[in-house]
């Protein structure tokens, strides 16, 4: 697990292929949260401690979302390598998204979406809501 | 949302609760946690259990919930609890928690086993004493590993369900059919002596010859339930007699087999095959055992020590003088309750501990002193001296018959006129003298003469009068104390059980002193036991 963030790829640049995979999964899962009837905030938001994948509104709800990629489960479901630890990351990312953005919502939720991409089938998409 | 309960017995000593393990399997942060105390043992069944369901899956739908929170609850959740046998039940709440086992299959069963990571069911210690705990909270369905099943059984009123692995035990559960496993061995303890068991039954008094007063001894001490101590020089003979004493003691109850297998299964001492045990028990640890070894005791799970191994049978300490201080003194309580409490930090287990005591003790540490001028002991005299020291104290206050075995001279036994005794008709006669103080104490907690309290003895059965009125002299000359009156008392009751006397008199106490204070016993009153 990386404790750093990760760099920013400057524009254009050339991505790995694990890069283009979690880009292809938050771009699916933000699809599906948004017809689900939530509303994407903000995408990749970075700081210094790291960086929240999609920061959503569900109602009065703040999400805060983590998205998982997986294209096999031979190494664990995507859900498992979401771990107390990337909770609580989570969590203080969280809290710096709202300083950073001086809003205060009524409530702020932590999700996740695990995307499973096998390299032939369907994809298989999971939304955890409320994270503890 | 998704719960399940499964029920398993939890074992603090002797005594089983039943528990409810309850598996939820909810959306969130993945992974598995067991609350409501466990100890390490328990902690691991997370992984053995998580292996057990994914190799006896027969499709990805049959695996371990991996994208849940799983959360395993063995409720009451303050008990503290330990052991593997949770497995079981833990995976069949995990499955019926994920709906591949009906709930109601669940109800009113207890299941029992450990689980191995390829999902077969193995057998665990303390099967029994779990199953009579279900039974006794009205259960009436048991799955337990295969092996064991016979053990299960001994329960009455029980449908027993012996299982080789998970998978079958998720079939029947099902009602599907059970699909075949490999069998499960059992542990197996290789001795490298082929003998040992069944020795025991070959044990018969008939094989000593002499000794008459001796085994006079030993067929008292069996019809009242009397602590016994020989006292002798090396070789006299007191383990022959002490091991032949459960040969003379009557079968066991139902109860008391149940309880005594329950113990021995507590202490693993089952083996595959064994049946109940009806047989009083006979537990001789030698004089260098630890506490532990000989009252209970381990850390975690407490296991039961000799003294309730030999439970309903016969303790025998060879060489008393030379138990470990704290042996002796953590040996007082059971003699006094018949039970066995061993504190721990969280717990308190309790294990039944009502067995005779046969103590044997030389007259000195090397074991050959005599009276005579000619001695062949070498002992220095403080040390015979300090030897002899260790014969008093609360254990050898309880014990009412005194013993003194001497060689048998070589002569012996080549009397073809002498009557021969063999076990079988002592213990009848035992057997006719319990059954006499059985009619007599019928509705109180005790059945036999060595367990009647003092006071309750000396109010409601007293001796004849003349019978008394020579303990009363003795008391006042002051050659025995109050209590000893009172176990003379209890020994009278006895003598005259043996004999078939409806009221000891004076003979009967003259006796009873005899055998209280190591008194060689005349021919005629032994002659006048049969």
């Amino acid at each position: 697990m990386t404790t750093a963030p990760r760099p920013t790829p400057a524009p254009g640049a050339r991505q790995t292929s694990r890069q283009r995979l979690g880009a292809y999964g938050e771009e699916l899962a933000a699809q599906h949260l948004s017809r689900q009837g939530l509303t994407v905030l903000d995408r990749n938001w970075r700081c210094d401690i790291g960086e929240i994948d999609l920061v959503l509104r569900d109602g009065s709800t703040l999400v805060v979302c983590e998205v998982k990629t997986r294209t096999s489960t031979a190494f664990g479901t995507p859900h498992e390598a979401v771990t107390p630890r990337k909770v609580a990351r989570m969590r203080s990312l969280a809290a710096r998204w709202l300083q950073a953005h001086h809003v205060r919502p009524l409530d702020v939720r932590l999700d996740m979406v695990c995307v499973l991409s096998p390299r032939r089938g369907a994809v298989e998409i999971d939304h955890v809501r409320g994270l503890t | 949302m998704h719960v399940a309960t499964a029920c398993s017995i939890a074992l603090v000593g002797a005594e089983g609760h039943l528990i409810d393990v309850q598996v939820a399997v909810s959306q969130g942060t993945v992974g598995t946690f067991v609350v409501g105390r466990p100890d390490a043992s328990l902690h691991e069944a997370r992984d053995r259990v998580r292996m057990a369901i994914n190799n006896s899956a027969q499709g990805p739908k049959d695996t371990w919930p991996a994208t849940f929170r799983v959360t395993i609850l063995l409720a009451p959740a303050d008990l503290p609890k330990s052991g593997t046998h949770f497995d079981l039940a833990i995976a069949v709440g995990v499955r019926a928690a994920c709906d591949a086992v009906p709930a109601s299959a669940l109800l009113g069963t207890v299941f029992i086993g450990e689980l191995s990571l390829s999902g077969s069911l193995r057998p665990v210690a303390g099967v029994l004493p779990m199953v009579i705990a279900a039974s006794a909270r009205g259960i009436r369905r048991v799955f337990v590993p295969e092996s064991q099943a016979r053990e299960a059984a001994m329960v009455p009123g029980m449908e027993v369900f012996g299982m080789r692995s998970l998978a079958q035990v998720v079939a029947e559960l099902r009602g599907e059919e059970v699909p075949d496993a490999a069998p499960v061995a059992p542990p197996v303890r290789t001795s490298l002596l082929p003998a040992g068991r069944g020795a025991a039954e070959l044990l018969d008094l008939d094989d000593l010859d002499g000794m008459e007063d001796a085994k006079y001894a030993l067929e008292v001490a069996a019809a009242g339930g009397h602590h016994l101590m020989l006292n002798g020089p090396r070789g006299a003979g007191k383990t022959s007699l002490a091991e032949r004493l459960p040969t003379i003691l009557p079968d066991l109850t139902t109860d008391q087999a149940l309880e005594v297998t329950a113990l021995h299964s507590l202490a693993g001492l089952l083996r595959d095959g064994d049946g109940l045990v009806h047989r009083p028990p006979y537990f001789a640890p030698h004089h260098d055992a630890s506490k532990a070894s000989v009252v209970g005791g381990g850390t975690g799970r407490v296991r039961p020590g000799g003294i309730s191994r030999a439970h309903h049978g016969v303790l025998f300490l060879d060489e008393f003088p030379l138990f470990r201080a704290d042996v002796i003194d953590a040996l007082r309580q059971p003699l006094e309750s018949g039970e066995i409490t061993l504190a721990r930090g969280d717990a308190t287990a309790t294990f039944p501990a009502r067995s005779m005591v046969v103590l044997a003790a030389n007259p000195c540490p090397c074991g050959n002193y005599s009276g005579s001028v000619d001695t062949a002991c070498t002992c220095l005299e403080p040390a015979r001296n300090a030897y002899r020291r260790k014969l008093v104290g609360p254990i050898v206050d309880r014990i009412d018959i005194w013993r003194d075995v001497e060689p048998v001279s070589a002569d012996a036994g080549h009397d073809a006129f002498a009557p021969r005794v063999d076990s079988a008709t002592v213990r009848a006669r035992v057997e006719r003298a319990r059954t006499a103080q059985a009619r007599r104490y019928d509705g109180r907690s005790w059945q036999l003469n060595g367990a009647v309290p003092g006071p309750v003895l000396a109010r409601e059965w007293p001796l004849e009068l003349s019978g008394q009125r020579l303990l009363d002299d003795r008391l006042r000359v002051g050659s025995l104390t109050r209590r000893g009156v009172t176990r003379v008392q209890r020994l009278a009751w006895t003598v005259a059980d043996l004999r078939g006397v409806e009221r000891p008199g004076v003979g009967e106490a003259r006796l009873a002193l005899d055998l209280r204070t190591a008194a060689p016993l005349s021919a005629d009153d032994i002659r006048q036991a049969g």
